[in-house]
């Protein structure tokens, strides 16, 4: 497990390997460096890390983290918040998707990972076992993609295997790219939910560089099925474009070529929304890009969304065409308010006993 | 590099032709009628080259001296070339307020001469700019442009942050945009907005934004419309090419609103972009008499339809 790899190519563009001084010798790092043998270690002290060496190559930065590994999603409180619990691993993402709000997070191209495995154990072990009655849905793919360094790290691999000692913790395993190299280690497939985001194949051929096929994801999506885990699916962000019906009914169609809805345990739509600043990142980084001169506002989160009518067209479309292939209570909306649901679904959060509580018995499969 | 001595020159000896000579000269009747009275208090700079004479500062001087058919007191120099020249002259009119058109001549002047890094640490300082300073970025970027828009920058018609739309625009449709800014003066974020939203439309939809200018029929002028006016009627029409679904909305809550306050001092307006159909409803008084009447206006507009109407802009059930 722990010798040379081959690398996939989405991480054929890290070029070196940093090391805090204090994770020289811990599993993580020997078990990266024996895996990437070629790639040049410098050991650093975090004060003095060498930003100013960075340039368009990408380097893996094996860290010790001093914050909080288990955090609340940000939600605010004009639109619905999933209540997904985050568990923070590391930081940035191999792979280019132009919409990618990562970018505007981190600047440079450093991937992190905090090896300092386990204080991140020892937190989630406290958090976890602090009431068994309590329980968590929990996802590592918000800062990072959750198995996109998997190939060198195994970190979602030692994640599952810690976790089999806590059933009230589902983890979802949200990714653009193929590694189920983790799943042989898993015990309950009920509390594993492998996830991956899907939009219209244009979006996906011109605006998601570095990731996976559709056909790969949903593939990949099936054999989970198959093995007995149940899946999630996310379509965020929703884009328009020329043609988004026909793009957007070709992939939801294409799902259910390769999964039933019993095997999905919730699908999430959001339509694309950012940070003002983000907008001429994503200029100058994606030139080619014309979605972002769509006609957005800033919404009551003062974040830049699409105005409403345009967003609910798009909403029901993908709605209507799910509702046809059998999908139901699975589907909800990430950041959006209580008439915004009524319109497209007809009812409301509350009327399903609050999002987090729903999709916490949907994550559980009760 | 600077002598000491300080020299007399008649005015005709001096080579005032010199293209680092940047400053405008500032000569004027009470410039001479000082030279007159009291004299020349501070001696030009000269570069004194075999038999010339070449004026690195002091034009004003030179041509009060010369009206008055005085003598020129000059420091001699020794710059070498144009750069050097250009640069004591700067440093010389450094207490002078330099404007765009000064800026513009000035980094033109240099940008053919020296590397930006030069020209952001050398000669920006020399017009108060620091090296760093966005308007820095903002002049280096102008200077990637070719000379089409330094016309209208001069004549302080565009501002240099539209520098940052018209780099993004193509040769051709920086010819089309040019003709709206010859005669008209837009300020900074008009100017800006205006471009912006052209380049963004034409992003967009994939056309040219002479395309979009044809299609759309923006006018230059109209007949009997103020300049100010011209410039909010094209910012007006740039922002609908831009954003027709939202102004679609406006247009519709402005008629609905209209209906409802017809008659009364209400103000009635949507807020947050339409994501919420909540609206504020406001009026002013500053009497018991008024407040009254506006509470009468107010039970009785409350019973429109239109207000179902308003609250439910932007919804798609």
């Amino acid at each position: 497990m722990d010798s040379k790899i081959k690398v996939p190519s989405h991480l054929l563009g890290i070029e070196k390997i940093y090391v805090d001084r204090t994770m020289v010798d811990v599993p993580l790092t020997k078990r990266v460096t024996s895996r990437l043998p070629e790639l040049p270690v410098e050991v650093v002290d975090p004060e003095n890390f060498p930003h100013d060496e960075q340039g368009e190559g990408q380097s893996l930065y094996l860290k010790e983290y001093k914050g909080k590994f288990l955090r609340f999603c940000p939600g605010t409180r004009y639109y619905h918040c999933c209540g997904y619990r985050i568990i923070h691993i590391g930081e940035n993402c191999p792979m280019a998707c132009s919409y990618c709000i990562l970018q505007a997070y981190f600047q440079d191209k450093v991937l992190k990972v905090w090896a300092n495995q386990g204080n991140l154990f020892d937190e989630l072990g406290q958090a976890f076992s602090a009431d068994p009655g309590a329980r968590f849905r929990v996802g590592t793919g918000e800062f990072t993609d959750s198995l996109a360094l998997e190939p060198v790290t195994g970190y979602s691999r030692d994640l599952v295997e810690f976790l089999q000692d806590y059933p009230n913790v589902a983890l979802e395993l949200k990714s653009k790219v193929i590694d189920l190299s983790w799943m042989d280690v898993v015990k309950r497939t009920d509390r594993i939910l492998p996830a991956w985001s899907l939009n219209a194949p244009f979006v996906n051929e011109h605006e998601e560089f570095g990731v996976s096929t559709l056909k790969e994801r949903l593939e990949a999506a099936k054999v989970c099925a198959e093995a007995g885990f149940r899946v999630c699916l996310h379509f965020d962000p929703i884009i328009r474009f020329d043609g988004w019906r026909e793009g957007y009914a070709e992939i939801i169609d294409m799902i259910f070529d390769y999964l039933k809805p019993e095997n999905i345990a919730y699908l999430s739509m959001g339509s694309f929304r950012h940070m003002p600043h983000l907008k001429p990142i994503i200029e100058r980084n994606f030139p080619e890009t014309t979605y972002i001169f769509d006609e957005y506002i800033i919404g009551n989160d003062n974040k830049v969304r699409l105005l409403r009518p345009l967003r609910m067209r798009q909403f029901k479309f993908i709605v209507d065409r799910l509702r046809k292939h059998g999908m139901d209570k699975q589907m909800y909306f990430c950041m959006e308010s209580t008439e915004n649901w009524q319109d497209v679904f007809g009812y409301t959060p509350k009327d399903l006993g609050g999002l987090g509580k729903h999709l916490m018995s949907q994550a559980f499969g009760d | 590099m600077i002598e000491s001595q300080i020299y007399s020159f008649d005015p005709t000896e001096i080579d005032c032709s010199g293209e680092w000579l940047l400053y405008p000269s500032s000569s004027n009747g009470d410039f001479i009628a000082s030279i007159k009275t009291i004299g020349q208090l501070v001696p030009v700079l000269v570069e004194i080259d075999g038999d010339t004479t070449k004026l690195i500062a002091g034009r004003s001087r030179v041509a009060a001296a010369k009206a008055l058919g005085l003598s020129v007191k000059a420091i001699a120099v020794e710059a070498g070339d144009d750069v050097a020249r250009a640069l004591i002259h700067l440093e010389e009119n450094r207490a002078r307020v330099a404007d765009d058109a000064l800026k513009l001549a000035v980094f033109r002047y240099f940008y053919s001469r020296m590397d930006k890094k030069e020209l952001s640490q050398r000669v920006a300082p020399l017009l108060g700019i620091k090296p760093k300073a966005r308007d820095m970025k903002l002049w280096l970027a102008w200077m990637e442009l070719s000379h089409d828009f330094d016309g209208v920058l001069t004549a302080g018609n565009i501002p240099l942050a539209a520098v940052t739309v018209l780099s993004k625009l193509s040769d051709d449709d920086k010819a089309a945009v040019l003709p709206y800014f010859l005669n008209l003066g837009w300020s900074r974020s008009n100017a800006v907005n205006f471009l912006t939203w052209l380049y963004e439309t034409s992003r967009r939809d994939s056309k040219p934004v002479a395309t979009i200018l044809e299609e759309k029929d923006l006018p230059l002028v109209r007949e009997n419309e103020s300049p100010k006016d011209g410039v909010a009627r094209l910012c007006k029409a740039a922002k609908q090419i831009r954003y027709p679904a939202f102004s679609e909305l406006l247009k519709a809550q402005e008629k609905i609103v209209s209906e409802i306050c017809v008659g009364t001092k209400w103000r009635v307006e949507s807020v947050g972009n339409f994501e919420t159909g909540e609206v504020t409803v406001q009026t002013r008084f500053k009497s018991r008499e008024v407040m009254q009447r506006a509470i009468e206006d107010l039970s009785s507009i409350q019973k429109s339809d239109g207000w179902d109407k308003l609250f439910e802009l932007g919804r798609e059930k």
